[in-house]
């Protein structure tokens, strides 16, 4: 298994219960990828990665992952669990997106589907791999009946509201507008935004400044991120109002002013 | 009784729905019963059928089903909170679960 150094622990987690040799490689390197990929000895290869990353919210390659898979006659896993919801015409992902088809495309019900339990689309094989040796399925008594009727409701909603997702991208352009006029480097990718600060101490009082004008933004720190990373980390909603956007940019505004965020 | 539905559900379950700890092998040509409402400890199926849920649908409703104490309790967190994350934050059903003569078994 090759595994992006970013990934979630989660998919950490399903590397080693696999019981496979796992390769981690430098966060969105294809290169490295292929290099980890052109070693031998092995029967199946699997490459594994989130579509969106959950503390930078940036994407993964997947274009030139899927094209290098495709070579090396390895496998491709997509986990969507930031992506469903926000990505694609559908809402269904980064790979409905940019037309990537992998070989296992999985998600969460938890995040922008609002329950819990997740799903693994992929082919007849590999799901009845899944279903008779992934030990986590064949033990489990399922999702509750109450919670797959939530589920059947929020997917309706995904599909038939033409506004959610219009209205979630607009927040998110909104902001990196924002984030851009007050300097910092800002992307439009996903709905996840993180304001990069530097030392934990910094989170954390810019944190605690927005917290005193009634905004919760929670600091993420090392060992969640990297040394010299910590930051504060947006996350937008369609639920969200200009308005909200508005404030946060604001409240940021203002903590630059008082030395809390570097100008 | 509406045998077209039962029908047609069953169709659903065989072609899409993975049943844990059951065998699967022999799923299409079983009968499976197809749940759709409880009382007490009764369970209904699509059909209008009763069954004394003997297994407390796995240990897991020991209480039985439709409990007018545990539904309220739940109905009334429902207008609450569904959910909230302990991620950074706390919530209050969580604190009382967590009181620790909640959590330690009674003496016997």
């Amino acid at each position: 298994v090759v595994s992006d150094a970013l990934n979630h622990a989660s998919l950490v987690d399903g590397c080693r219960l696999s019981r496979a040799e796992v390769a981690v490689v430098p966060h969105a390197d294809v290169e490295a990828v292929a290099r980890a990929l052109a070693r031998g000895g092995f029967r199946r290869r699997l490459v594994v990665t989130d579509a969106v990353f959950s503390m930078d919210g940036d994407l993964a390659p997947l274009e030139p992952l899927a094209a290098v898979c495709v070579r090396a006659d390895a496998a491709l896993l997509v986990d969507e669990a930031h992506a469903t919801g926000v990505l694609g015409a559908r809402g269904s992902g980064l790979c409905e997106a940019i037309a990537v088809q992998p070989d296992v495309r999985m998600g969460t019900l938890g995040k922008a589907l609002g329950g819990f339990g997740a799903y693994a689309a992929t082919s007849r094989a590999v799901a009845d791999l899944l279903v008779n040796r992934a030990r986590s399925v064949v033990f489990s008594t399922t999702l509750p009946p109450a919670l797959c009727e939530a589920l059947v409701v929020a997917i309706d909603v995904l599909e038939t509201d033409p506004e959610l997702r219009p209205r979630l991208w607009r927040n998110i352009r909104r902001f990196v507008d924002g984030l851009r006029r007050l300097g910092f480097a800002a992307e439009p990718r996903s709905a996840i935004l993180p304001v990069i600060l530097g030392t934990p101490e910094r989170a954390l009082r810019a944190s605690a400044f927005l917290r005193e004008r009634g905004l919760l933004v929670k600091p993420i720190r090392p060992p969640t991120v990297p040394e010299g990373t910590s930051r504060l980390r947006f996350a937008l909603s369609a639920a969200h109002t200009e308005a909200h956007v508005d404030r946060a940019l604001q409240a940021l505004e203002e903590a630059r002013a008082h030395g809390l965020v570097p100008a | 009784m509406d045998s077209s539905r039962h029908e047609r559900l069953l169709a659903l379950d065989r072609a899409h729905v993975w049943h844990p700890f059951t065998q699967m092998a022999v799923w299409p040509s079983d009968d499976p019963l197809i749940i759709e409402r409880a009382e007490g400890n009764e369970l209904v199926d699509d059909l209008g059928r009763r069954y004394l849920d003997g297994v407390s649908s796995l240990w897991c409703n020991v209480h039985g089903h439709r409990k007018r104490e545990i539904d309220d309790a739940i109905r009334a967190q429902l207008d609450r909170v569904a959910h909230s994350t302990l991620l950074g934050l706390a919530s209050v059903p969580s604190i009382e679960l967590a009181e620790p003569w909640r959590a330690s078994p009674p003496r016997g």
